[in-house]
């Protein structure tokens, strides 16, 4: 009797339809696949310096890995330091963030920062990257030609450039935000420091529809670097308003739009 | 429920015993638990068998049964109903003392009899029960929200979800779906359900930390009073092209029993009255259910539990979403200690864990169409996993008497959704709604019951609650902790509560009852920690507060009975005022255009409830009687000055039941006056017409050959004169059904 009951059972539990995740979520995206970048590698002795990065270097902060490795065996301690050049001809222009000092990630031999490729607005010229290391008992300094892509992440209007420094890759959650304002003088970004920003976070859900997110309001915190945050309540796509008022001029607006909060 | 007893007798029907046996008599003894005097005029029933007999004055019955185990159901006015085994012809049983606990608070105790219908009872469906929610909805001051034809959710005196109590057989299950598709009242079929006892308002805290009512359905167990039994029923009901199967069956050999149960039901698209079916409205379910039993010598009962459900393709056609598949899985495992020791009357420990799964989806509607989130495919997925333990230890001495029970379980939530627009250019967007919301809950509480004096008993309730409660996921963290400045979510509730009723007899046909209360009800993990949960009530999308405080609820209430050999009636009346009540409030950190709106959950404001229910049964005949119920509930929000919503009209019910021997027939009324009172601020509530609805109901046993006694048809017509109405409490003006031609053959072993 017991066993005939476990086996309608056993039998009955296999006749409802099962769902897995993946036939249920038929539009899931798949794993994104690996875009990252390999852009130079530079030897010195027994020292291998790889110059990497996760996707395409852009405008505006672009992360930037480099491997560094003695003897294939990966470097724990190193100092790696880069700072982005903008130059046509004659005329060079270095970020107005300087020299940016890449911090070690918790992959071996792997560190890690987002220098700030900003170019004067309406200009053609050429990249570069100028790396100065210490590791493996080596110490050196090499400048690179790199390619820049276009992006939304620096915004020019009214004489002066709204650079967006930070998340470089936005998340869902409490986001520090940070803006930097500068206007260029011959061959200088020099930072504006005076100015009150507010921001409208948005996200378009098509067919009209959208919503916003809550915000800190970014504030002046040095060399005209603004900070607030955003908490970016779901992934998607999402743009991001910034009004900025400097005292005896009207208010400016530049849209960062067209990014993804994963 | 226990609303006539010492009138059922009247109705019991000699069935068929079967096969002359040798017939032993079983001598039985009632007595008052509390005081020991004898209770004369109690009712007797043997279960499933549909005989019985009633006590003499000194507390006395006899009955003449053939060898075997059987279930026997004692009950009397202002007592607890108590079911016992008794084994006739064993010599050590032939003779009983059965006490009976009198009952302080009023619980109505609905019992599935599918044998022999008690028709004198208002509560009692003699019709066929297409689904527990039939039964529930024959108690008075119970009502559903109806989100589809599928699966309602119970309201108790206007209130519901996390406001009341609902366990399976003790059990807490913790639905899966953020719109609450899922109640767990789905998951007890009526093959499977024994009976169902509801206590309204606050005052049982021995089942939850509730300030609404309890309902706890008691499941059907293995037996032990006969080696072999088999159930099955076929069923068509024509309004919704409902086509359903039931088996169940089981056996019992020495100190071993098992009992198995299989249902399927399938629904087309239902028909309202008047009009042609509701595209995407059926659904397909199945639900399965095995018990082992296993007794060690007389004291000790071990029993093994499996419930399992699958509802599939469920239509919502008033909800953005329609569930592609439900999972339900629930595992427990009891033990029974009867000692017969005079201060250990019991002690029954559980554990149990279960799971429940749950889908959305809308990618068969049309979504360029509706005007919240329109033009976008949403699928959703939600899931609980709930383990836990409860124990309960009755203690006797004297004149009192002391329940103990120990509830402690622990929940995991999580629930997630995609959009995935129409538009290329529009990103896939993601969010949690519940980032493994993870409750812990330990709770203590103490029931005593006390004889004061001849036809006085008090009953004194207490409990306990302390539940810490957390987000794991990350990214569920950094959304909350961002949207409310906080730097953790972790959040601990301690809170207590204590209710009191004090039950006085007036002369042996009358009984007065008061019951007053103080309790408080834990917020929802939603409401904790939901995040961008569509409310459908008001429409706005709701994130959850860490920081609510418990509702907080004062109560009390009136009841009166009144028994004579040829009338029962039953009114209470009641009032209900909350504190600290969780409601919306609009939310400025967050603007949406269109239809996006959004809320969090607040201790916004105070309301009060107002109310009262009323049954009679009045038997003219030993086979023909008269049953009415009414109820009605005053909602008011007192901050915003408003009804407060989704409270039900004055509603009730009526008919006329004549039962013979071979045959049962009925006429019912249903219907509600309409509902004004609506909420227009916290909501734009609508206002809701009454409807008069008239049923019609036979039974019958085809005759006494070898196969035809043991079958039974039933037959009827809901709805005849097919109107078109809604209720108050079902979503979107959902309709109910129309017509609604039903045939079921049973054939039982
Ligand atoms: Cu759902």
């Amino acid at each position: 009797m017991i066993r005939i009951l476990l086996v309608i059972v056993c039998f009955l539990t296999g006749c409802a339809p099962s769902i897995t995740d993946t036939d249920f979520f038929r539009e899931h995206p798949t794993d994104p696949e690996d875009t990252s970048v390999a852009l130079a590698v530079i030897r010195d002795g027994r020292l291998s310096i790889n110059l990497m990065a996760p996707d395409s270097l852009r405008m505006g902060a672009s992360i930037l890995w480099v491997e560094a490795a003695v003897d294939g065996v990966p470097v724990s301690d190193g100092d790696f330091r880069v700072l982005s050049k903008w130059a046509a001809g004659a005329r060079t222009v270095s970020s107005p963030l300087g020299t940016v000092k890449l911090v070690r990630t918790d992959r071996p031999g792997r560190f890690e920062g987002a220098p700030l490729f900003i170019a004067p607005h309406g200009e053609e010229g050429d990249w570069q990257l100028q790396i100065t290391y210490t590791a493996g008992g080596e110490s050196g300094e090499a400048v690179l030609p790199v390619e820049i892509q276009s992006s939304i992440w620096v915004q020019y209007t009214d004489g002066y450039y709204v650079s967006w420094v930070r998340p470089v890759h936005p998340v869902t959650g409490l986001d520090v935000i940070e803006f930097a304002l500068h206007r260029l003088v011959d061959e200088q970004f020099l930072p504006l420091e005076d100015a009150r920003i507010d921001l409208f976070p948005w996200m378009d859900m098509g067919a009209g529809q959208g919503h916003s997110t809550p915000y800190e309001a970014p504030v002046h915190v040095h060399h005209g670097r603004y900070r607030g945050s955003v908490n970016f309540i779901m992934s998607g796509g999402w743009e991001v308003t910034v009004f900025i008022q400097r005292a005896g001029t009207v208010q400016d607006t530049v849209y960062f739009k067209g990014f993804t909060v994963s | 429920m226990r609303l006539v007893r010492n009138l059922w007798i009247w109705c019991l029907l000699p069935v068929c015993i079967g096969p002359a046996q040798a017939q032993n008599i079983v001598h039985g003894h009632v007595v008052d638990a509390l005081t020991g005097t004898a209770i004369g005029s109690a009712s007797v029933m043997v279960l499933d068998r549909g005989t019985g007999t009633t006590t003499d004055g000194n507390g006395h019955f006899e009955l003449a049964l053939p060898e075997g185990e059987y279930e026997l159901r004692i009950s009397f006015v202002g007592y607890t109903p108590a079911e016992f085994t008794v084994s006739a012809g064993s010599v050590s049983q032939d003779h009983l003392r059965i006490p009976l606990m009198p009952a302080v608070i009023a619980v109505d105790e609905v019992v599935v009899q599918s044998s022999s219908p008690r028709i004198n009872d208002p509560a009692t469906a003699s019709h066929h029960l297409k689904a527990t929610e039939d039964l529930l909805d024959r108690v008075p001051g119970t009502d559903f929200v109806q989100r589809a034809n599928f699966a309602w959710e119970p309201v108790i005196r206007g209130l519901s979800g996390g406001q009341v109590g609902l366990v399976i057989d003790g059990i807490k299950v913790v639905g899966a779906c953020v719109d609450k598709m899922d109640p767990s009242s789905s998951y007890v079929e009526v093959e499977n359900l024994k009976k169902l006892e509801l206590t309204k308002g606050g005052f049982d805290l021995t089942q939850a930390s509730q300030i609404g009512g309890t309902i706890n359905l008691v499941t059907r167990k293995p037996r032990f009073d006969r080696p072999l039994y088999a159930d099955a029923e076929v069923n068509y009901s024509s309004a919704a092209k409902l086509r359903q199967g039931r088996v169940s069956g089981g056996g019992s050999h020495k100190n071993t029993s098992v009992r198995g149960s299989f249902s399927y039901k399938e629904a087309g698209d239902f028909s309202p009255g008047g009009q042609n079916p509701i595209p995407g409205s059926g659904f397909k379910k199945n639900n399965y259910k095995l018990d082992l039993s296993q007794r060690v010598g007389r004291q000790h009962e071990f029993t093994a539990s499996f419930l399992g459900d699958n509802a599939w393709e469920v239509g919502y056609p008033v909800l953005l979403m329609d569930a592609a598949l439900a999972k339900a899985k629930i595992y427990s495992l009891t033990y029974v200690w009867t000692p017969g020791l005079h201060w250990i009357s019991r002690w029954e420990t559980k554990l149990y864990t279960n799971r429940v799964d749950h889908w959305m989806s809308d990618f068969d509607r049309n979504v360029w169409e509706r005007p919240v989130m329109r033009a976008m495919h949403m699928p959703m997925f939600g899931k609980t996993r709930t383990t836990g333990g409860l124990s309960t230890l009755e203690l006797a001495h004297g004149v009192h008497r002391l329940k103990v029970t120990l509830d402690a379980y622990q929940t995991k939530s999580f629930g997630d959704m995609w959009m995935f627009s129409v538009f290329e250019n529009i990103p896939d967007m993601y969010l949690l709604n519940l980032g493994d919301v993870r409750v812990r809950h330990g709770a203590i509480a103490l029931d005593l019951t006390s004889r004061l004096r001849p036809g006085l008993t008090a009953r004194i309730g207490v409990r306990l609650d302390h539940s810490p409660r957390d987000v794991l996921r990350d990214e569920a963290v950094a959304v909350l902790q961002g949207r409310w400045n906080i730097s953790t979510l972790a959040r601990s509730y301690t809170l207590a509560g204590a209710s009191f009723s004090l039950t006085r007899s007036i002369g042996s046909e009358n009984l007065l009852r008061l019951s007053l209360a103080n309790v408080g009800r834990l917020p929802t993990h939603v409401e904790n920690y939901g995040h961008y949960v569509y409310n459908y009530v008001d429409g706005y999308f709701y994130t959850g507060n860490p920081a609510l405080k418990p509702e907080r609820s004062t109560q009390a209430e009136l009841g009166f009975e009144r028994w004579t050999s040829r009338l029962a009636l039953r009114a209470s009346v009641f009032g209900n005022y909350i504190q600290h009540y969780i409601a919306g409030e609009n939310d400025g950190s967050l603007s949406g255009n269109m239809t996006l709106r959004f809320r969090t959950y607040q201790n916004a404001s105070a309301v009060l409830l107002l109310g009262g229910e009323l049954s009679a049964v009045i038997d003219f005949r030993k086979w023909f009687e008269w049953t009415a119920t009414a109820s009605y509930t005053r909602g008011q929000n007192l901050e915003l000055d408003e009804p407060m919503y989704l409270i039900p009209p004055l509603s009730g019910g009526s008919s006329l039941r004549v039962m013979r021997d071979r045959w049962s027939s009925e006429l019912e009324i249903r219907m509600a006056m309409p509902q004004n009172r609506v909420a227009q601020k916290l909501a734009d509530e609508d206002v809701t017409d009454g409807y008069f609805v008239v049923n019609v109901r036979g039974r019958m046993q085809p005759g006494s050959g070898a196969v035809s006694r043991h079958m039974e048809i039933s037959a009827g017509v809901n709805n005849i004169f097919d109107v078109y109405y809604h209720k108050h409490l079902s979503y979107g003006n959902l309709p109910s059904l129309g017509r609604d031609l039903y045939l079921t053959v049973t054939y039982s072993l």
